[in-house]
């Protein structure tokens, strides 16, 4: 078989901070190479179920505005995650549901009035070259996506000429009134917040909280910190009440994972994100738990969170409730799209 | 992730690595990274696959297993006989930009810094700050500087450096710290899942001199192919 590809999609604005990601690079961590990938995964297998691919495809993930992108063919797109408000000629996209959109079609992103991360599916292959096991963009590192870096203007992403067959709403050749044909049902964004609300992150806690004194413990637990803009995918970077390490010694650097929550020296928490390094030489007083991570990277800057102390055992059950509600919500999905064929 | 920690100092480096080749060997179900770090080894796992209809949580699970499977293995013996790597290095003064202010600093010749770092067999502590850059243990104490108060935006890859009481290589251009002493053409790390970073934490390491004419030499070869 031929493996021609073309170009789809043409970069007429590349936002602030747009990339390729799948679910990450996984299994380098030893190696010293960050696992990147999508921020909120959920949003990701949810935008990409929609149009059909496998949940973990290469996506494109934006972060506070969103590109504007021009199609050369018809294609079927979704998007999930926050909803940067995308029109087509003016209408409004419909968020959370696929869509059938037509060649020569100007998607065009806005800004987010809830959430930070925006993710847009393309049903069929996107063809970005696999570095280690993931097409993800590791923009500290330079590789992975499209030359190793954010989006810019004029940028091509190619596609498979083969995949084409497998989109959902395959008759669809024409649009109606609307520049873009969408079906009658969609997902909910399942994270976040309303806006002036506080957000609340639950984290375990690491050997090194518990030798906290009190008031420090205190101060995290009873306080809400501020989220600031220097917040990236490296981490998300809080301002509130200074923590206070009594005894400031010297250790060496530690792993560190998704939600670990450091203090370095200024007392002011970070928690890690996706683009984080392997190890971090500041101390880690706890860890957000996985359940809770599409909202500790959705939260935007200026936003308030407040911490809640649970337990391993208490995380680890409300990650298997989870994984449940998640494996229907995703097979109900793919029946739907299955319908559209 | 799982933290496991030791109580022997004296080795816990080439220990970590040693026992995440074993946990690496025991190919565990949604087991995704191992990553040993000085006295530590993260286990990143997927707690969904290690479910179980007793009370128990996933990571009891793990932990258990793996408490059982590591039990009764002689590590300590094999942990002293680790791989060692030979890394050649050219210390000339064009390349090992640091020196001369670093003798200044510390009121030692050249020649005493030269020999200080290379006489040295070194363990790999870490890989972390960027792919493939490791952090050495076992610098000499007189080595042992702090950061340089304005980093470099550019460190030249290959360079060999001293900083916080560690010795590592910058596998590539990195923006940086560290002093440097000298530099090497040893690839430090290639993105292709055939190689990866060319150490393990629990390596050794010994740095071995060349001349600037070797050094070049070298580069010619590396450029002909």
């Amino acid at each position: 078989m031929t493996n021609k590809k073309f170009a789809l999609i043409e970069t007429l604005n590349p936002g602030l901070f747009t990339t390729i990601q799948d679910k990450g690079r996984v299994g380098w961590q030893a190696h010293g190479v960050s696992v990147s990938g999508a921020a909120d995964l959920n949003s990701m297998m949810i935008a990409n179920l929609l149009v059909g691919n496998d949940g973990d495809a290469p996506i494109i993930e934006f972060v506070m505005l969103a590109p504007t992108l021009s199609f050369s063919r018809d294609c079927v797109i979704a998007t999930a995650g926050a909803n940067f408000s995308f029109t087509i000629d003016g209408i409004p996209l419909s968020h959370g549901r696929p869509v059938k959109i037509f060649a020569g079609t100007v998607l065009k992103g806005g800004q987010a009035s809830r959430g930070a991360y925006g993710y847009l599916a393309i049903s069929g292959g996107m063809c970005i070259d696999i570095v280690m096991g993931s097409v993800s963009t590791d923009t500290g590192s330079h590789f992975g996506g499209v030359a190793g870096r954010r989006l810019k203007t004029s940028d091509m992403i190619f596609f498979s000429e083969q995949f084409d067959s497998l989109s959902p709403f395959k008759d669809v050749k024409s649009r109606g009134d609307l520049p873009f044909v969408s079906t009658n049902w969609g997902v909910k964004d399942l994270f976040g917040v309303e806006a002036r609300e506080e957000m609340l992150l639950r984290f375990i806690p690491t050997k090194r909280w518990d030798g906290l004194s009190n008031k420090a413990r205190e101060g995290l637990l009873s306080n809400t910190y501020r989220v600031t803009n220097e917040s990236n995918r490296m981490g998300i970077r809080l301002v509130g009440e200074k923590i206070e390490l009594e005894q400031v010694e010297l250790q060496p650097s530690e792993p560190v994972v998704m939600g670990t929550i450091q203090l370095p020296p200024n007392g002011q928490p970070i928690v890690l994100s996706v683009d984080r390094q392997t190890i971090g030489g500041y101390p880690s007083i706890g860890t957000v738990i996985s359940v809770d991570r599409a909202n500790l990277v959705q939260t935007q800057p200026g936003s308030s969170i407040r911490f809640l102390e649970v337990s391993l055992a208490d995380a680890q059950g409300a990650l298997i409730q989870e994984n449940n509600a998640m494996k229907d919500l995703f097979r109900t999905i793919e029946s739907r799209v299955r319908e559209l064929n | 992730m799982i933290g496991i920690n030791f109580d022997n100092p004296n080795f816990y480096s080439a220990m970590s690595g040693l026992v995440a080749d074993k946990i690496r060997a025991l190919n565990l179900k949604g087991v995704s990274d191992i990553v040993p770090a000085f006295d530590q080894i993260a286990i990143h796992y997927d707690p969904i696959q290690w479910m179980s209809s007793s009370s128990e949580t996933p990571y009891d699970e793990i932990v258990g297993y793996l408490g059982r499977k590591l039990n009764g293995m002689d590590l300590v013996s094999e942990a002293t006989d680790r791989k060692m790597m030979r890394i050649p290095v050219c210390y000339d003064q064009k390349l090992g930009l640091d020196l001369l202010e670093l003798s200044s600093i510390l009121k030692r010749s050249v020649s005493d810094l030269i020999n200080l770092h290379h006489s040295k067999t070194y363990t790999v502590g870490a890989i972390g700050f960027a792919p493939g850059f490791a952090y050495l243990e076992g610098l000499d104490t007189v080595l042992a500087v702090s950061r340089r108060s304005e980093p470099r935006t550019r460190v030249p890859a290959g360079s060999v450096a001293v900083a916080g009481g560690y010795t590592g290589i910058y596998p590539s251009i990195l923006p940086g710290g560290w002093h440097i002493l000298g530099r090497t053409h040893a690839s430090l790390f290639q993105k292709s899942t055939t190689c990866g970073a060319l150490l393990s934490v629990g390596d050794q390491v010994q740095f071995e001199p060349i001349s600037i004419e070797e050094f070049n030499a070298q580069q010619s070869l590396i450029e002909n192919q």
